[in-house]
């Protein structure tokens, strides 16, 4: 027999199987309650954690100066962005943030808000970012920020070059869900896996005697019998 | 207190379904015998759990019933389970008859027809030298004189010598493998061993 060729003998790995199988069954099981469990508690945990997202969108339009070559206004970019970029400050500065503390009625502070908020310039257009564990205070957050913006960033330009593009959009958040899913999929799986992985080891370190030829081949004496039932009249005198 | 050795019963331990395997067994070890004209048959295994007991018991049920004249001596001192078999702890043994200088009739226990056993008696300090002692052949070598064949079934290998002891004493050794108990490395180790110590090995039983 050729040493390089490794048999698998299926009927084998069918005797090993059988001979693991309720093991595997409970790792199965244990890893599936386990699984279940901690889906159900990831979900309840990050259900009373949870952090809505709210972002509104403002764009500067900014049109360019009529000249000889260009007797009609268009849209101008460069000035559009430099433009954003001044908003977005203005947004930001506490001049702008009391003002909103005001609208909220003092619901949170400059610092909770710092936190809370986040805003970007982002080409032409300013993002504002709004999260909290608290839908509504999400929601009325982001509606002030917007209505504080548009007020004065006309009070310190003097012009309204710019658009609400979105008032207040709630993201979406099914990732929370997603995780809980794998997580509640992942015992299962690893169970399956552990169990493969276990037969293929008791495969590989099978080595043990089992039949004439393999006695045969090891032993330089002659097998005269094969007991075939193997008897176990220890149990009987138990 | 010791009671007197009469008929016990083991009828619940030998197994019918097998019978025929134990019988094709049997005849094999009768040519064998009879070619070497040797009829002390030492009964080893390497370890404990090959139940090697089961397989000495049934295999002189099946030689008895082959108009055998057989004798069972239980030298495995260490993990005895014929005592345990005939539910009676106080029966004369081996161990008895070579401290007390009993006659070797006071410690046969006949089971049935044409089959008794020797039990290994009570429990001994020096197990090693116990069985090293040159009343052990006598004893033997006197059994061999009364009985066709006397199956000795002595202790697994692995842990302790005494099997190898005992196959000193012994024509014969017949080897109890047990599927699925030994891997392939340590039997070519005893494969080895026996042939260096030149044991005797008639054959080999595979126990499935």
């Amino acid at each position: 027999m050729n040493k390089d060729v490794y048999e698998i003998d299926l009927s084998r790995v069918w005797e090993l199987f059988k001979k693991i199988y309720k093991r595997c069954l409970l790792i199965f099981i244990v890893f599936t309650i386990v699984s279940v469990v901690g889906a159900v508690y990831l979900s309840k945990y990050r259900s009373a954690n949870e952090t809505y997202f709210v972002t509104s969108k403002i764009m500067v339009v900014q049109e360019s100066y009529k000249t000889d070559t260009q007797p009609e206004p268009l849209f101008d970019y460069e000035i559009s962005k430099q433009f954003a970029s001044t908003y977005s400050d203005i947004i930001n500065s506490n001049y702008v943030i009391n003002d909103i503390i005001n609208e909220l009625n003092g619901k949170i502070t400059i610092e909770e808000y710092r936190k809370m908020v986040t805003v970007k310039a982002t080409n032409t257009s300013i993002n504002i970012s709004t999260s909290a564990n608290d839908l509504d205070l999400c929601l009325e957050i982001a509606n002030a920020i917007v209505a504080s913006a548009k007020t004065k960033i006309k009070e310190v330009m003097k012009t309204e070059n710019f658009i609400v593009l979105d008032n207040a959009i709630l993201n979406d958040s099914t990732t929370n869900n997603q995780s809980s899913l794998k997580f509640l999929l992942s015992g299962p799986l690893a169970g399956i896996l552990l169990s493969i992985i276990w037969l293929i080891y008791l495969i590989i370190t099978d080595v043990n005697i089992r039949t004439e030829e393999q006695v045969n081949e090891i032993f330089d004496y002659p097998v005269l019998g094969i007991i075939n039932k193997y008897p176990n009249y220890t149990k009987e005198m138990k | 207190m010791m009671v007197t050795n009469n008929k016990q019963t083991i009828i619940k331990y030998i197994y019918s379904d097998e019978s025929e395997s134990y019988k094709k067994l049997g005849a094999n070890i009768l040519v064998n015998v009879e070619k070497k004209q040797s009829n002390i048959i030492n009964i080893m295994s390497y370890t404990e759990n090959e139940k090697r007991n089961d397989i000495v018991l049934n295999l002189a049920v099946a030689l008895s019933q082959m108009n055998q004249k057989i004798l069972i001596v239980d030298l495995d001192l260490r993990n005895s389970s014929f005592s345990e078999m005939l539910e009676n702890k106080n029966l004369v043994g081996i161990s008895d008859i070579v401290s007390e200088n009993l006659k070797i009739e006071n410690g046969l226990i006949n089971v049935m027809q044409n089959l008794d056993i020797m039990l290994s008696g009570k429990a001994v300090k020096d197990i090693s030298r116990f069985i090293s002692s040159q009343k052990i052949n006598a004893i033997l070598n006197e059994a061999s004189k009364k009985y066709d064949l006397v199956l000795v079934n002595s202790p697994g290998i692995s842990m302790f010598a005494d099997g190898f002891i005992i196959a000193e004493y012994c024509n014969r050794t017949l080897l109890v493998i047990g599927s699925d108990q030994n891997n392939r490395k340590e039997m070519k180790r005893l494969n080895e061993q026996l042939n260096q110590m030149k044991i005797n090995v008639m054959g080999i039983v595979l126990a499935k």
